[in-house]
């Protein structure tokens, strides 16, 4: 499987109709190679989230390739500011509990070229293991970044599905495995921050899309 | 009226280059405490160790924060890590320090009511 999220930013004096046309047209060319296509406004409340979430999971990398030139082409237009863009690999870890999904969350983060690799990968299990505490996580997805782009060189996707807003904006941010303990990787007054820029962005969905 | 919401703590845990304690405690207090307060923080306690003012050694300046639950926790953490002032004062006081840490804790009686959101 290969998975590749884009935030879109839009010009500051865009129509309000631009999110989405965009959004149609990446729809429409994604969707002849692709396996599954989220391609949607986002929704209020994210940091240097965009204005439109595109989530395209393709069977294999090749898939990705044949359609890349058109994304690319639909992405160039005037109403668009900028992108941030991570194309990745992975697999995703099962929901907990069950929970039917209408809320699809995605943080692209930066974390420090200079980082000790020992202390990346105590990162990213104590990341993967937020949904064995945090109840309202339902199927979730740590990558590495293959291919970046955008305002910072993106080196990891931690992706999300909820059941709502609440259980992104409630539990997510106030269970103290969150707060207490991984955002000290996040967080400049703690001393071993590694991560240096991040996109936090989510949209309503209509089912599994991880 | 008595919270709901458990008393967090929040502890800088700073060894100080050798003889420099009392100096960056006089700044920590003056150039950071008053930002932190304004942000919601209530100053619990400060601790020196070795209680003694070390020359050619370091000692280690502990400081004990308060702030009621996760929200208010993520009310004055978000500020201060988008206020430059903040950040400036990290980066100086680095120089007069040899590690620093800060944990985030609550009363063992507590953790229930911190895990049950």
């Amino acid at each position: 499987m290969f998975k590749v999220t884009k935030l879109i930013h839009l010009v500051a004096d865009s129509e309000g109709s631009a999110a989405a046309s965009v959004a149609g047209r990446l729809q429409d060319v994604a969707a002849s190679r692709a396996r599954r296509v989220l391609v949607a406004p986002t929704l209020p409340g994210g940091i240097n989230g965009g204005d439109v979430i595109a989530h395209l999971h393709f069977d294999d990398e090749s898939d990705w390739r044949a359609v890349e030139p058109d994304i690319t082409a639909q992405l160039s237009t005037p109403e668009i500011g900028h992108v941030d863009s991570a194309a990745y690999a992975g697999v995703p870890t099962p929901a907990p509990r069950a929970l039917e999904p209408a809320v699809y969350r995605t943080l692209l983060v930066s974390v420090e070229n200079s980082a000790d690799p020992a202390v990346v990968q105590q990162f990213e299990s104590e990341t993967r293991a937020m949904p064995d505490y945090i109840h309202t996580i339902g199927t979730s997805q740590l990558s590495r970044v293959h291919e970046s782009a955008g305002s910072a060189r993106w080196t990891h996707v931690w992706e999300q599905e909820y059941a709502d807003l609440d259980g992104l904006s409630g539990p997510y941010m106030t269970h103290p495995y969150h707060w207490a303990h991984i955002d000290r990787w996040f967080d400049p007054e703690r001393g071993p921050r590694i991560v240096t820029r991040l996109c936090h962005s989510f949209c309503t969905i209509d089912g599994a899309i991880i | 009226m008595v919270s709901a919401e458990p008393i967090v703590y929040v502890v800088d845990e700073m060894v100080v280059s050798p003889g420099r304690a009392r100096a960056f405690l006089d700044a920590y207090l003056e150039r950071y405490a008053p930002g932190a307060i304004a942000r919601g923080l209530t100053l619990d306690r400060v601790l020196v160790s070795p209680p003694v003012w070390l020359e050619d050694q370091s000692n280690t300046v502990s400081v004990s924060w308060t702030v009621r639950g996760a929200r208010a926790w993520w009310h004055q953490s978000l500020l201060a890590r988008h206020d430059a002032e903040v950040l400036r004062w990290w980066e100086d006081a680095d120089e007069l320090l040899t590690t620093r840490r800060r944990t985030v804790s609550c009363a063992p009686v507590d953790v229930e009511g911190a895990t049950d959101v």
